[in-house]
């Protein structure tokens, strides 16, 4: 219990760190709002420069800033978009499932696909199939996923004639279209990803398969499938579930330039687009949802850890 | 009459409009299609207007805000361009034409024009527009508060007197034959109902005139817009609607189109190239009003002297740019783009068309730098285009020692650095930047605000004192033969003196559907007229 | 010395390597007779000889404008082209030295910084781990590529800060390899009594904590070796990265976006120079990995 209220302290401590750190990032970016709204080709006079600080509550200092960003935040009000005027919780909500999904979508076809690649390359007794699974797993990581994603495209559009549709469907409405927007970005993004379940899943099931309890369980006669399945298997997810949960940081990364390539209006490309827009409310916002899920997800397979393997102690 | 008038103000001559459609000879090459007199080819008109249909569309720059006041981004004109309209407007040879203002007259030794407003045109939300709503939204333009960039433009209004209730007559201190551009521009001159401002968030809702009405805004994702059934320029608009899907990368806008998922498209010269032979779909080209050139930081040595940068521009065959930035797409300019009527300086008589190395490094020893030097020059990758001329100018001046370093600055960062180039007067900032100009709807919108020593845009201070009083009077005068003589030899100047390098007019190259009928390209760049536009 | 192997919520922590003598040689014996770590070794190996030698190898100077732009690979150019002209093989070349540059820099700041960090909240343990892997969680929590992004848009574009933003972004991850191990081994009864006798810290770490580090830092720098690469790869897609002429692959695959259709192999040759260099780091890593986890010693 004790753990348990440090823990929740020191995420606390966390977020707030990021939200410092974010807000004062955003701000060292060269350049603000105003520069952006001038452009290169309109002309706008001191006046209209400080009008428009003054506008966006940015002529304030800068701790009065943070603490009134701060207070908004923590009664549910993220603010309100510099460039669209559009409120930032709002928006973020309408774009979360976007990203959710492509998230979730490129989990479950990698796992479809790599842990049995995996599995195969841990319990496979011939050297050759073990160097090649891992040479074709690690191929998919060692490709930029944005080269991927535009050869995609073009190899879809000019040998199959095909494009999906271009406004985004949402899975409700009508699940064939979006599965049909979704395939070509997870693709790009499965290839990499699989990568990386590949080779955990192989680590994972060969250090497990090296134990004492499941050389015990071959002792008393159990099938090696029955080993396998029953076993090592449960056995190895833990490291597994550990590694998705810590790499949804990595996908929303690799999620950024995917967006932008696909045309998708999700979080990844929200972001991007407010930082090359000074929009500073848009990008304390998501980058603090984005901290915010992080923690809990690192928080919770923490927990699920320490529930699940009693010989790891903290103090 | 009104109309002659004011074709001899700001207008385009047929004669000086260039073949577009179907020359692919850019370059200094492509010099030889200019002069022909032919106007723009209409994609496939023959057939008669049909109404309905949807026309599914690419936007290759997030428009970012539909305020039809604040925006300076030229991808926020292109997303409220249809929605809203201003007292004048252009037709498909860029002459000044009618639009919310029926007529109108020129007084008082142009200092007064009383424009007599369309009659029973309504706003999008069913309320009819009046003198009262063209008084609020100049005023909105005007008044500081709103910061709208485009302030200048408009300026020289000082007073305005609504007469009745569609007669309004704008006062200025002084004549500005720029005035009925400035409307037709659309950069920050749209009609809007009285109050709106105050009572809707006009970056993601709209009620203007236009012929579209907005139905959906999904920022960075898309816009829908819907026909506006009581446009008062009946029948148009004959589609249905149009969508505009955001797609930044060029290469997923090929493949939309290749696969028939959109109908239009925005493209550069090489990716055009990559749809050769594609069934199904049109190519347009014409050259329009984007310039593209370099700011050069006057303030401070080497670049204080003008043999320097004349050296520099010598150095560099201005075809090769055109070849390698834009694949061969576009035609030598000066400061005012080839194409716009009779303004720019015929472009077979532009000096530095071919690169003189020996003259360059002459003058460069004369100018006491018989080594070189070193320089560094800003761009975006924003703009790939930039970032490609940049690099064939850096390679051409070794030949003459300079030693440039290009630095690719985030859009963000870029623009910061310019405005603090300007602001500072030159003494902060960067030493060379490349950038674009895009249309204005006067000659003097690129020459005043970069050259006359109180311009907004100057960077580095420039000042010549005997262009000074050159430009002054060419903003003012009000007769044609007289500006065009003012400007030439203003274009001469600036020329011999290389306040900026300025490069080539691009191609304006747009990819259609063969369904697509009636579709005229602007030499402004903007898609006005996809309101003639039908489906077959 | 014990063998006894600490678990941590990284799966098992293999045990010391010893690196002086015998232990160095087992090592590069068992790179050899583990395919997978030979190709990845001699991989790498080749394109650092690449790179090293590109002045030398290079036909010609990869940032003149000498050709026609555009070329297939021909007699005059082997690789053809780009669309300046440029040879494309004297770039791919030195497209090698900014790669293996920027990389092998970005990973040394983050090994440093994070091992440090790492070993110093392990070795104290207490309120100094709690802060400091807080802090590292604070780095973590910003995506990746949005951090670099903004780190090189606020420091200004240049190749060092580009190795400054992957360096700082990859941190965290080398603190949390680096102290795990830190963690079992100080707990280790010999170790406290080591400093019950009074030895100085510093000792203590490089005798105990060092060894003990060291496989999994190893395995991780190969990983994150080939990240780097990836990452700057993005960073120059976006025009964040390499500054022209400079070639990097990153720039030279986004550049060659806009012809992907006219002349395929601009767009392709540096894809495959980037995946080759990347997966001979990843298949590296792998090797290592089987060949110093305890486990596996067996086998």
């Amino acid at each position: 219990m004790r753990y348990l209220a440090r823990r929740a302290l020191w995420t606390v401590v966390s977020l707030l760190g990021v939200s410092i750190l974010i807000f004062l990032l955003v701000r060292l970016l060269p350049g603000d709002i105003v520069d952006i709204l001038a452009g290169t080709e309109g002309q706008l006079g001191p006046a209209q420069r400080a009008q428009v600080l003054r506008q966006f509550g940015l002529d304030k200092p800068l701790p009065v800033q943070y603490v009134r960003w701060l207070w908004s935040m923590l009664q549910g009000d993220l603010g309100w978009s510099f460039r669209s005027g559009q409120p930032v919780g709002g928006l973020l909500l309408s774009r979360l499932p976007i990203t959710i999904e492509l998230a979730l979508l490129t989990v479950l076809s990698v796992s479809l696909l790599a842990i049995p690649l995996g599995i195969l390359a841990s319990v496979s007794k011939s050297v050759r199939i073990k160097t090649l699974v891992q040479i074709v797993g690690l191929l998919g990581l060692s490709v930029p996923n944005f080269w991927i994603a535009v050869l995609l495209i073009l190899v879809a559009s000019f040998l199959f004639r095909w494009g999906p549709a271009l406004i985004y469907v949402n899975p409700w409405s009508d699940p064939w279209v979006n599965l049909q927007q979704m395939f070509l970005p997870v693709g790009s993004l499965a290839l990499g990803f699989s990568a990386v379940i590949v080779r955990m899943t192989r680590s994972s099931m060969l250090e497990v398969l090296g134990r004492e309890f499941v050389k015990v369980a071959r002792a008393k006669g159990l099938s090696a499938g029955a080993v396998l399945l029953r076993h090592a298997l449960f056995n190895a997810m833990i490291p597994i579930v550990t590694v998705l949960g810590l790499q949804t940081g990595f996908l929303l990364g690799g999620v950024v330039i995917t967006e932008q390539i696909f045309g998708l209006p999700g979080l990844g490309w929200t972001l991007l687009n407010g930082v090359y827009q000074r929009d500073y409310p848009v990008v304390q916002g998501t980058v603090m949802l984005f901290a915010g899920t992080f923690v809990m997800i690192n928080l919770a397979v923490d927990l699920l850890y320490t529930y699940l393997d009693p010989r790891i102690r903290y103090e | 009459m009104p109309r002659n008038r004011l074709q001899s103000h700001g207008g385009f001559s047929r004669r000086a409009f260039l073949a577009g459609g179907m020359a692919l000879g850019g370059g200094v090459a492509g010099l030889d299609f200019l002069g022909r007199s032919a106007v723009p080819a209409l994609a496939q008109s023959a057939g008669t207007p049909k109404r309905g249909g949807t026309l599914i569309a690419a936007q290759e720059v997030d428009p970012v805000s539909l305020d039809p006041h604040t925006n300076s981004n030229y991808s926020a004109l292109q997303g409220y361009e249809h929605l809203y309209e201003s007292l004048t407007g252009y037709d498909e040879k860029t002459n000044i034409i009618p639009a919310l203002a029926q007529s109108w007259e020129i007084t008082n030794g142009g200092k007064t024009y009383t424009f007599r407003l369309r009659p029973n045109v309504k706003f999008h939300n069913g309320q009819m527009m009046v003198a009262e709503d063209v008084k609020y939204s100049v005023e909105r333009i005007l008044d500081p508060k709103t910061a709208s960039p485009w302030r200048n433009w408009l300026e020289a209004i000082k007073e305005m007197k609504i007469v009745d209730p569609l007669t309004i007559q704008m006062h200025l201190d002084a004549p500005y034959p720029a005035l009925l551009g400035s409307f037709a521009g659309m950069r920050g001159s749209g009609i809007i109902p009285k109050g709106l401002a105050e009572r809707e968030n006009l970056k993601i809702k709209a009620i203007g005139t236009g012929p579209f009405k907005l139905a959906e805004y999904v920022p960075q994702d898309h816009i829908t817009y819907a026909r506006n059934p009581d446009y008062w320029d009946q029948p148009l608009p004959y589609l249905d609607g149009m969508v505009f899907k955001v797609l930044t990368e060029e290469n997923a806008r090929l493949a939309a189109l290749r696969a028939g998922q959109i109908e239009y498209a925005f493209m550069t010269a090489q990716g055009v190239a990559q749809l050769e032979g594609a069934p199904g779909i049109t190519v347009m080209k014409s050259p329009y009003a984007w310039v593209v050139l370099h700011y050069i930081n006057v303030y401070a040595k080497p670049l204080s002297d003008a043999r320097v940068r004349r050296a520099m521009r010598m150095a560099v065959d201005t075809n090769e740019v055109i070849q390698k930035a834009v694949y061969g797409a576009a035609v030598p300019s000066g400061p005012i783009p080839t194409g716009y009527g009779d303004w720019p300086l015929d472009p077979a008589t532009l000096p530095y068309l071919k690169p003189d190395i020996p003259g360059a490094k002459k003058l460069l020893a004369e100018a006491g730098y018989p080594n070189g030097f070193a320089i560094e020059i800003l761009c975006s990758p924003q703009y790939p285009e930039f970032v490609a001329t940049t690099l064939v100018v850096q390679e051409a001046v070794k030949k003459i020692g300079v030693d440039v370093k290009v630095t690719q600055l985030e859009w963000g960062a870029f623009v910061a650095t310019n405005n603090k180039t300007i602001r500072s007067g030159g003494k902060e900032g960067g030493q060379i930047l490349c950038s674009a100009n895009t249309f204005r709807p006067d000659p003097d919108g690129y020459i005043y605000p970069y050259f006359h020593s109180q311009g907004n845009l100057n960077e580095g201070g420039y000042s010549n004192p005997k262009l000074d009083p050159l430009m002054v009077e060419a903003r003012t005068v009000s007769n044609h033969a007289e500006r065009w003589r003012l400007y030439h030899e203003i274009q001469r100047v600036v020329l011999e003196e290389c306040p900026n390098w300025w490069w080539y007019a691009k191609f304006n190259i747009e990819a259609l559907s063969s369904k697509v009928q009636g579709y005229a390209q602007s030499f402004t760049g903007r898609r006005i007229f996809l309101k003639k536009t039908w489906l077959a | 010395m014990s063998d006894e192997a600490a678990h941590s919520e990284f799966g098992s922590i293999p045990g010391p390597v010893r690196w002086g003598g015998s232990g160095g040689l087992r090592l590069l014996r068992g790179v050899r007779r583990t395919p997978v770590a030979l190709i990845g070794a001699v991989t790498i190996g080749c394109v650092v000889v690449l790179a090293l030698a590109a002045p030398v190898v290079s036909p010609y100077d990869p940032v003149a404008q000498i050709a026609k732009p555009l070329l297939s690979p021909g007699p005059d150019h082997l690789m053809g082209t780009d669309e300046f002209g440029r040879d494309e093989l004297s770039r791919l070349i030195a497209g090698a030295r900014v790669s293996l540059y920027v990389g092998v820099l970005a990973v040394l700041i983050a090994l440093s910084v994070g091992g440090t960090t790492g070993v110093v909240a392990g070795f104290y343990g207490g309120w100094v781990d709690d802060v400091t892997m807080r802090g590292m969680d604070i780095l973590l929590s910003l995506p990746a590529l949005v951090l670099a992004i903004a780190i090189t848009s606020v420091l200004g574009p240049s190749l060092t800060n580009v190795m400054l933003a992957i360096g700082i972004v990859y941190t965290p991850t080398f603190a949390r390899v680096a102290r795990g191990p830190t963690l079992a081994v100080v707990r280790l009864p010999y170790v406290e009594a080591a400093r019950a006798v009074g030895a100085s810290n510093l000792v203590i770490v490089l005798r105990h904590v060092v060894p003990n580090i060291s496989a999994p830092i190893l395995v991780q720098t190969t990983v994150s070796l080939s990240t780097a690469i990836l990452t700057e790869a993005a960073l120059s897609f976006l025009g964040l990265g390499t500054q022209p002429p400079t070639p990097s692959w990153g720039l030279m695959l986004s550049a060659a976006r806009q012809y992907m259709l006219i002349n395929p192999w601009v767009a392709v040759l540096p894809g495959c120079a980037i995946a080759v260099t990347v997966l001979g780091f990843n298949l590296l890593g792998d090797g290592l990995r089987d060949l110093l986890d305890p486990q596996m010693r067996g086998r």
